[in-house]
């Protein structure tokens, strides 16, 4: 048998714990007439050598992308944007795939901050830093991988028509981004029928409209009216913004279908209306 | 006893025979007299008209001079934009990008006529309504001054930026938002406000975290307090109570809170040193009937009037205009109901 193959096959029976099987392969090559320092060197010896540097690599892997997460957390939450991006510079640096670095770096670290905001344990400076620090990362690692992933779902954003805030607007934007969503954002003052007309044309699962002002949170009962006016009943409504935090209540009398406090909960609650798991 | 009295007794910790009650009713003067709000804005002869008819309807403590809590940025060049049922808002920028900053000099009100017109409003009042109900000015303080003239983004990113680059613009930022807010509220004072109310929204704990407040608004705000010749109200216009502890420092006699404030928690921090004003759910009382409002402010006054500093109100900035007059009414009876089963009880 040629000898590479032979250790391919007792390697694996090593890692699968098949001591049978390695023990019978050992036979077999001694039966072929492989003498015995040979078969100690060439297939025990690597192969213990190569099970102690797999465990190894994995031990250290795992520990370190938790402790980069949890850096990358603390950065952020101290407002260090620098100290954020070198974590992900090192890890690049130490050959951790883009994707390793979204899904166990960044996305742990992003999943506790939204904890923080769900408990409003930190302020909207904190939050504002730490997503435009992510979401320029993330572009950057988006460009480093083979192929753009692919969105969970298409969502319009808008501030409501003669609201000129835009802060709320953009964060709930770059969560959503941040966690999968295709997101077209149609900036501040947006009429309801751009909305419907984008509706439309961009076949879109939800639309958040964003309102600071309670007078043009009201503009959202139209915009109800106007989706359903047009038989758009697939399309979720969802509102947010100061009208909807201070009163729980307020976006079911303007007839929408969930609201979100901020950027973590609109992931939730995006999530929840296309029946993604959470 | 007159409402200045009333007032100036429950700011010093003792209790009026009435705890005061200043609901802000800064629109609805223009549904009195049957007008657009910006038309209302428009003539400072209006809202003199109008505040002294909502004064004969509800009977509340004070009236407000100043039409809205945005009017500070015209006296920069900034616009603002009306709208038919709520107050204005931000509608032009006054200032385009930091690389402008070098260029720009602190204002004076006097160049801007809607400024001036809040000053003869201010004079009106006091002619019909100084020493027997407050009268109440406002200005947005310098910290928070700077998102309404370049907006939050812009105002944001410098606060993260390298302290190179940061320190120098912000000193000349705040230094000149700084100056406008003193002679602006100087000016309101000498005009014959009793109050300046400086609205701080960028300063609260929902905005910034506790060691930016220490490090750049809190020494700001007392600087300008201590410039400010007469008694000032600070308004967070967001979440205080973490940073509570340190507002006794600033030189403010009162301070306005929010509703997720715990206001009976924030008194007993600024107890004797600051009296405390508040903190109902401005937007919830949209859709509560007159019980519910009512019963609102009774839990409220048990919670804090006891021993007083405090003021019936809402939580910053004002009554918005879809709210009912019998809610109005249920706020400013509620003290005196109050007032009945205290002494009854004894």
């Amino acid at each position: 048998m040629d000898l590479e193959l032979l250790y391919s096959k007792f390697y694996q029976s090593l890692k699968e714990e098949r001591y049978l099987d390695a023990k019978n392969l050992i036979y077999q090559a001694h039966q072929q007439g492989m003498p015995a320092g040979h078969i100690l060197v060439k297939l025990v010896n690597r192969a213990l050598d190569q099970m102690q540097k797999s465990v190894q690599t994995h031990s250290v892997l795992a520990v370190d992308l938790s402790a980069e997460s949890k850096k990358y957390f603390e950065s952020l939450v101290a407002a260090d944007r620098n100290g954020a991006r070198q974590v992900v510079d090192e890890a690049l640096k130490n050959q951790i795939s883009p994707t390793d670095i979204l899904h166990k770096i960044l996305t742990p670290a992003m999943d506790d901050i939204g904890r923080l905001q769900s408990k409003e344990e930190i302020s909207l400076a904190q939050i504002y830093l730490a997503s435009k620090t992510t979401e320029e990362i993330l572009e950057k690692l988006i460009s480093l991988m083979p192929s753009k992933p692919q969105g969970i779902g298409k969502i319009l954003l808008g501030s409501a028509f003669g609201d000129y805030h835009s802060m709320g607007r953009k964060l709930v934007g770059a969560f959503l981004r941040f966690y999968g969503f295709d997101v077209i954002d149609l900036g501040m003052s947006v009429p309801n029928e751009k909305f419907v007309e984008y509706a439309l044309k961009e076949n879109v699962n939800i639309i958040f409209v964003s309102a600071l002002l309670l007078h043009t949170a009201e503009h959202l009962r139209g915009l109800k009216q106007m989706l359903t006016e047009r038989k758009l009943h697939h399309v979720k409504l969802v509102a947010g913004g100061a009208p909807f935090n201070f009163d729980k209540d307020l976006y079911k009398r303007l007839g929408c279908d969930a609201t979100a406090p901020h950027g973590i909960a609109a992931v939730n609650v995006a999530k929840e209306l296309l029946g993604k798991k959470l | 006893m007159d409402s200045v009295d009333r007032i100036l007794k429950t700011l010093c910790y003792k209790e009026p025979e009435m705890v005061p009650v200043l609901p802000v009713l800064l629109l609805q003067g223009a549904k009195e007299l049957n007008l657009s709000i910006k038309e209302y804005f428009s003539k400072h002869e209006n809202i003199i008209e109008g505040q002294t008819l909502l004064l004969e309807k509800y009977g509340h403590d004070g009236v407000y001079g100043i039409p809205h809590v945005v009017e500070d940025i015209e006296g920069f060049g900034g616009e603002l934009m009306y709208f038919e049922s709520g107050p204005p808002s931000v509608g032009k920028m006054a200032w385009r990008s930091w690389s402008d900053i070098d260029k720009i000099k602190t204002p004076s009100f006097e160049s801007s006529p809607t400024l001036l017109r809040t000053l003869k409003t201010i004079e009106g009042l006091a002619q019909r309504f100084k020493g027997k109900k407050l009268i109440v000015g406002a200005a947005i303080a310098p910290f928070s001054l700077p998102s309404m003239l370049i907006g939050t983004e812009p105002w944001f990113e410098l606060l993260w930026e390298d302290e190179l680059i940061r320190e120098p613009i912000m000193n000349k930022v705040l230094n000149i938002t700084k100056n406008f807010c003193i002679s602006w509220c100087n000016a309101q004072l000498r005009a014959g406000a009793d109050v300046v109310v400086l609205a701080d929204g960028i300063a609260s704990a929902t905005c910034i975290m506790r060691n930016q407040f220490e490090r750049y608004a809190l020494p700001l705000i007392k600087e300008t307090i201590h410039s400010i010749q007469g008694t000032v109200v600070y308004e967070p216009v967001g979440h205080i109570e973490p940073f509570v502890d340190l507002l006794p420092q600033i030189g403010a006699s009162l301070t306005i809170l929010e509703y997720k404030d715990n206001i009976k928690k924030c008194k007993e921090i600024l107890h004797g040193k600051m009296a405390v004003m508040g903190n109902l759910n401005n937007i919830e009382i949209l859709h509560w009937n007159k019980e519910t409002t009512s019963q609102k402010c009774l839990d409220l006054l048990d919670q804090v009037a006891p021993g007083g500093g405090f003021i019936l109100s809402t939580q910053g900035p004002e009554i918005p205009w879809g709210t009912s007059d019998e809610n109005i009414h249920a706020i400013v009876d509620s003290v005196k109901i109050w007032q009945k089963m205290r002494n009854k009880n004894g």
